[in-house]
């Protein structure tokens, strides 16, 4: 399973990664920044985007219009991971064609039981 | 499942440690321009943004770290923030000290959790609840959510447009709700809104973005970027960027001049125009946008501008540096020292060579070799050396910090003034120097610094002015801390050091004005008559002279009494510390580098024995040589032998040497310096060591002595080879 | 907002005044060629080229080098530096004695390295004019000629003994 994880917060992918690696088989692309994301979405075909909302420059909400507009990933499902600090920031990224909204802080666990019900054909670790 | 956590674990939690120190001295940094730009008008809302974000990452980072009561502190104090920056709620001076004390707080408590590699370590902390107890009681108290302070100012019946007058729901959908705000704040204000359409190729974006940011930002704020797929070209990205404009048309085209981009003026779809002071540029606007220019100013002094730009310097450091543990430098420095071991070891079988007749050739050649690698071998060093340098920036960012809340305490206002932010100096040099100059500063500021009235009379600024100053000068980075306050009194630190006894009479008599001055870095003295919770600590400037004695740099104090007093530390740029062992060897104390340490073992006489005149004892079933040290340096006063000796077994590579020491200290980090040239002829020894009160201790060079020791008893044939005897 | 609002430059109160009359006093003497600093040892005074000194200092803690000659006296802390100090007198060849309570280490600098000149007792800094200076010495007995530069007349039969540092220095060190 090819995932994009977006956060600016490089200990917040790592957190995310060490927790997709310990359950599933997939390979995790970062990215810091809507930027980064955008110019990584072309290069490979992704399962799973996760995302925050709270960015600098392009926000999460953009981003997930943009994917949605998009032709090679329309589909694709996308996770938004943020806090849950504005309710009408959470509406509006849903509104937009997110599938699944966890709030940070959140626990490995909660976060792969999301992903596990997003993504019902990843494989996962023998663990 | 706890595992999971366990298994991203050690090396996520670094992560993190290093992210959150990243974020609080951005937030520190931040904070500072806030509380400056308070004092003129309105903070940049950039920078308050950024201030939010910080906290907003801090709180779900410590969250999923475990560190759950600064998740705590940092939820409460994001929710404030995101009140303040949503304009609902006013910065309160009560609230940015608390921000500032949260910094800290922050700070302490995650060193606590890196230092014992564990995030329930700070639990305990008691700043974190006496913190978490103001916030809440700050919330409780939390007047009624209000109308945003611009909506005030402007006269009731001039109705503003509302974003929704100018926006269809393909745009306002997307935009969060702080953007929204900005664009309402703005609105409200009557700045003019305008949609810039520019294409990025999506591999250089961050970067001419960065460029493009930089050139808005006079004329106006960004309230967001729509991208949108280039359908000519694959690799670009369409921005649709949304400014409010504070500047005219004219100044948005002039400065995008050579940029391709088209600019359309966003107007109000539906309802008609309200006008009042729609077309003018208002006052509150221009106020601001002047005060923006002032603030990155004075922040510049700490850190160009930096922290507003705080977002994408982030990405460009993602892409442009790496951050490296000090202790893989360490390592590697140490495989440089065991190479120059080898090289000198190849220079001696060159020079054995040379000496043989009819292998001058390769003598030669080896020689040529050896020189080259020597050379290479001092470039990879200093290349090291560098790597290890880091600005001072980060040290000055919370020295400024601290002066804010010690003139908060004092009640005396303070213009403290920084330069020199970007001189480097090796990493272990900051983390040793913070301690002595707060020190300095503090005492400037409480001791130093008169109250406002008395400057008054003496016809000085009531401002007291705090000026700290870094330059290089040659091999050396010089850190001054000047005050114009009181001066110190030369005759009255000779007093107090009288009347401690520090000093007799007769030595006062003959003491100048610079010497007495010098009193103050004995230590037991304190020209303070008060001890005040400042600067009286226990703690005096004798600690600070040590300090910086042990990073092999030196303190001195001008002073003028009712004009001012000046701090000079000099310090050398790069730092030779390593881990050595202390022992006595006929009343005087050495330092043996530990890396060259296998053990240290207590002897009887009887374990020793005699082989063909030299020493040498078992150590588990092998051979070990033994040189007594106090005769090797040609001071054995011994008549007897002693019951016991210490044996510290040096080893290099292959070969190790039992070193005979009367003695053993400990253990120490040392600073070596060079002897010079002088004493070029002395092989024994590495450097000096300063280990305080001026008292120099010499480093053992253990290569050069096992080489010695070799060599005299080479034809005993006592290498000792591990493999043979295992 | 209970903040006071305040001028937002302050930057001219900048302009401290710089201190260090010790230094200023120094450099000064720099200007002047004929400055020696005098000292003494046993009855004799002796000088050396002002500008040569970087600081006097009292003897603080030393540090003795083992396998070392016996000139070398060991190496002192000065400045955060490390300076082998070198016992003068027995580099001019006097007769060695205690070290007198007013011992004085002259720091002097050749090639980069601080060294330590410990002498008994420093007396004054003198002035001489050129005319007061005898260029050829080799009436002199006590020490080496070699190591004298010039005598220098201090009264009627009065004179310090100017020394030729860097000739006692080449020949006792590396």
């Amino acid at each position: 399973m090819n995932v994009l994880v977006v956060d600016d917060s490089r200990a917040t992918r790592a957190y995310v990664r060490g927790a997709l690696k310990a359950f599933f088989h997939c390979d995790v692309t970062e990215a810091g920044s809507g930027f980064e994301a955008l110019r990584a979405l072309p290069r490979a075909p992704f399962e799973l985007v996760v995302t925050d909302v709270n960015m600098p420059d392009i926000n999460g909400i953009e981003l997930v219009r943009f994917i949605r507009q998009s032709e090679k990933h329309a589909d694709v499902p996308i996770l938004i991971i943020s806090t849950q600090s504005s309710e009408r920031d959470q509406s509006r990224v849903m509104a937009m064609g997110a599938n699944a909204f966890l709030s940070k802080p959140f626990e490995p666990e909660a976060f792969v039981e999301v992903v596990r019900q997003l993504v019902p054909s990843a494989q996962r670790t023998k663990s | 499942m706890g595992e999971v956590k366990g298994q991203a674990g050690a090396k996520a939690l670094q992560e993190f440690l290093s992210e959150a120190q990243d974020i609080l001295e951005g937030l520190g940094r931040s904070l500072m321009s806030i509380d400056d730009a308070l004092r003129r008008g309105e903070p940049d809302p950039d920078v308050v943004n950024d201030v939010f974000r910080g906290m907003h990452t801090l709180k779900s980072l410590c969250g999923m770290f475990g560190v759950e009561p600064l998740a705590r502190l940092a939820h409460l104090e994001e929710s404030l923030l995101e009140e303040i920056r949503l304009g609902r709620k006013a910065w309160e001076a009560h609230l940015m000290d608390l921000l500032f004390e949260s910094v800290e707080c922050f700070l302490s408590a995650l060193s606590v959790v890196a230092e014992k590699k564990d995030p329930t370590a700070a639990d305990d902390l008691e700043s974190i609840f006496v913190l978490l107890a103001r916030l809440e009681g700050t919330s409780h108290a939390s007047q009624a959510p209000r109308p945003s302070r611009v909506a005030d100012d402007l006269a009731p019946q001039h109705r503003a447009y509302e974003p929704e007058d100018l926006f269809g729901l393909d745009i306002l959908e997307v935009l969060t709700e702080y953007e929204e705000h900005r664009l309402r704040v703005n609105l409200q204000r009557g700045m003019k809104l305008c949609f810039v359409l520019m294409s990025f190729s999506l591999d250089a974006i961050d970067i001419e973005l960065d460029k493009v940011k930089k050139r808005l930002k006079p004329v106006g704020e960004i309230i967001t970027y729509l991208p949108s797929a280039d359908t000519a070209d694959p690799d670009k990205l369409a921005l649709n960027i949304i400014i409010a404009l504070h500047g005219t048309l004219a100044d948005l085209e002039e400065v995008l001049a050579d940029k391709a981009h088209v600019v359309e003026e966003i107007r109000p779809r539906s309802r008609p125009p309200l006008p009042p002071r729609l077309s003018d540029r208002p006052e509150p606007a221009a106020a601001l946008s002047h005060d923006l220019a002032v603030d990155v100013d004075t922040a510049g002094g700490a850190d160009g501008g930096l922290s507003r730009e705080g977002g994408v310097a982030s990405l460009k450091s993602v892409a442009q540096t790496v951050r490296v543990d000090i202790r893989k430098l360490d390592r590697l420095m140490n495989v440089v020292g065991e190479l120059a071991l080898a090289r000198t070891a190849i220079a001696r079988i060159g020079a054995e060579l040379g000496a043989m007749s009819g292998r001058r050739d390769l003598a030669i050649e080896l020689h040529r070799i050896s020189g080259g690698f020597d050379r290479r071998l001092g470039e990879l060093r200093e290349g090291i050396l560098e790597v290890r340098m880091v600005p001072l920036g980060q040290m000055f960012d919370r020295l400024a910090r601290m002066v804010r809340k010690v003139s908060r305490e004092l009640g005396k206002e303070i213009h403290f003034v920084m330069s020199g932010a970007d001189t480097e100096v090796d990493k272990l040099i900051i983390e040793e120097l913070s301690d002595p100059l707060m020190h300095i500063i503090r005492n400037a500021i409480d001791h130093g610094i008169e109250a406002g009235e008395v400057r008054g009379a003496a016809g000085k600024p009531s401002k007291g002015t705090v000026a700290l100053t870094a330059y290089q000068k040659g091999n050396h980075v010089v850190i001054e801390v000047e005050d114009d306050g009181a001066g110190i009194d030369s005759r009255k630190v000779l007093t107090a050091a009288l009347n401690r006894g520090l000093v007799t009479h007769e030595q006062a008599e003959v003491m100048g004005d610079r010497e007495a001055m010098y009193l103050l870095f004995i230590p037991g003295l304190s020209t303070s008559e008060k001890t005040t919770a400042i600067s009286g600590r226990g703690v005096g400037m004798d600690v600070v002279k040590t300090n910086i004695s042990a990073l092999g740099g030196v303190v001195e104090v001008q002073s003028e009494l009712g004009i001012g007093s000046k701090f000079t530390i000099t310090l050398p740029v790069t730092l030779a510390i390593i881990p050595a062992l202390l022992v006595v060897v006929a009343d005087r104390t050495y330092a043996v580098p530990l890396n060259t340490v296998a053990e240290a073992l207590l002897v009887s006489p009887s374990d020793v024995r005699d082989v063909l005149g030299s020493p040498t004892m078992e150590l588990r079933g092998q051979t070990l040589a033994l040189c007594r040290l106090d005769r090797f340096f040609g001071v054995d006063r011994r008549t007897t032998a002693p019951n016991e000796s210490r044996v510290v077994v040096a080893s290099l590579g292959q070969r190790r040497l039992g070193l005979v020491v009367d003695n053993l200290i400990g253990q120490q980090d040392v600073v070596i310096k060079p002897l010079g040239r002088s004493l070029s002829g002395v092989r024994c020894f590495s450097g000096a060591t300063d280990i305080g009160e001026e008292q120099l201790v010499l480093v053992i060079d253990t290569a050069a002595v096992i080489e010695e020791a070799f060599q005299s008893s080479e034809k005993l044939e006592t290498r000792v080879d591990n493999s043979e005897w295992t | 907002m209970s903040k006071a609002i305040v001028p937002a430059v302050e930057g001219e109160s900048r302009s401290l005044r710089r201190y260090g009359r010790h230094k200023e006093e120094l450099e000064s003497f720099e200007t002047q060629p004929s400055g020696f600093l005098c000292f003494k040892m046993d009855d004799d005074e002796y000088g050396i080229d002002l500008n040569l000194v970087r600081q006097i200092v009292k003897p603080s803690a030393l540090t003795w080098v083992p396998r070392t000659e016996p000139f070398i006296l060991g190496v002192v802390s000065i400045r955060g530096e490390v300076a082998t100090l070198i016992d003068l007198r027995s580099c001019l060849r006097l007769l060695p004695t205690k070290w007198p309570r007013s011992s004085r280490i002259l720091i002097v600098e050749r090639d980069g390295e601080a060294l330590g000149l410990l002498v008994d007792e420093v007396t004054q800094v003198r002035r001489l004019p050129s005319s007061s200076i005898e260029r050829d010495p080799s009436l002199l007995d006590g020490p080496r000629a070699e190591y004298v530069l010039a005598l220098g007349r201090t009264g009627h039969r009065d004179f310090v003994v100017i020394i030729d540092l860097d000739a006692v220095l080449r020949e006792w060190l590396p």
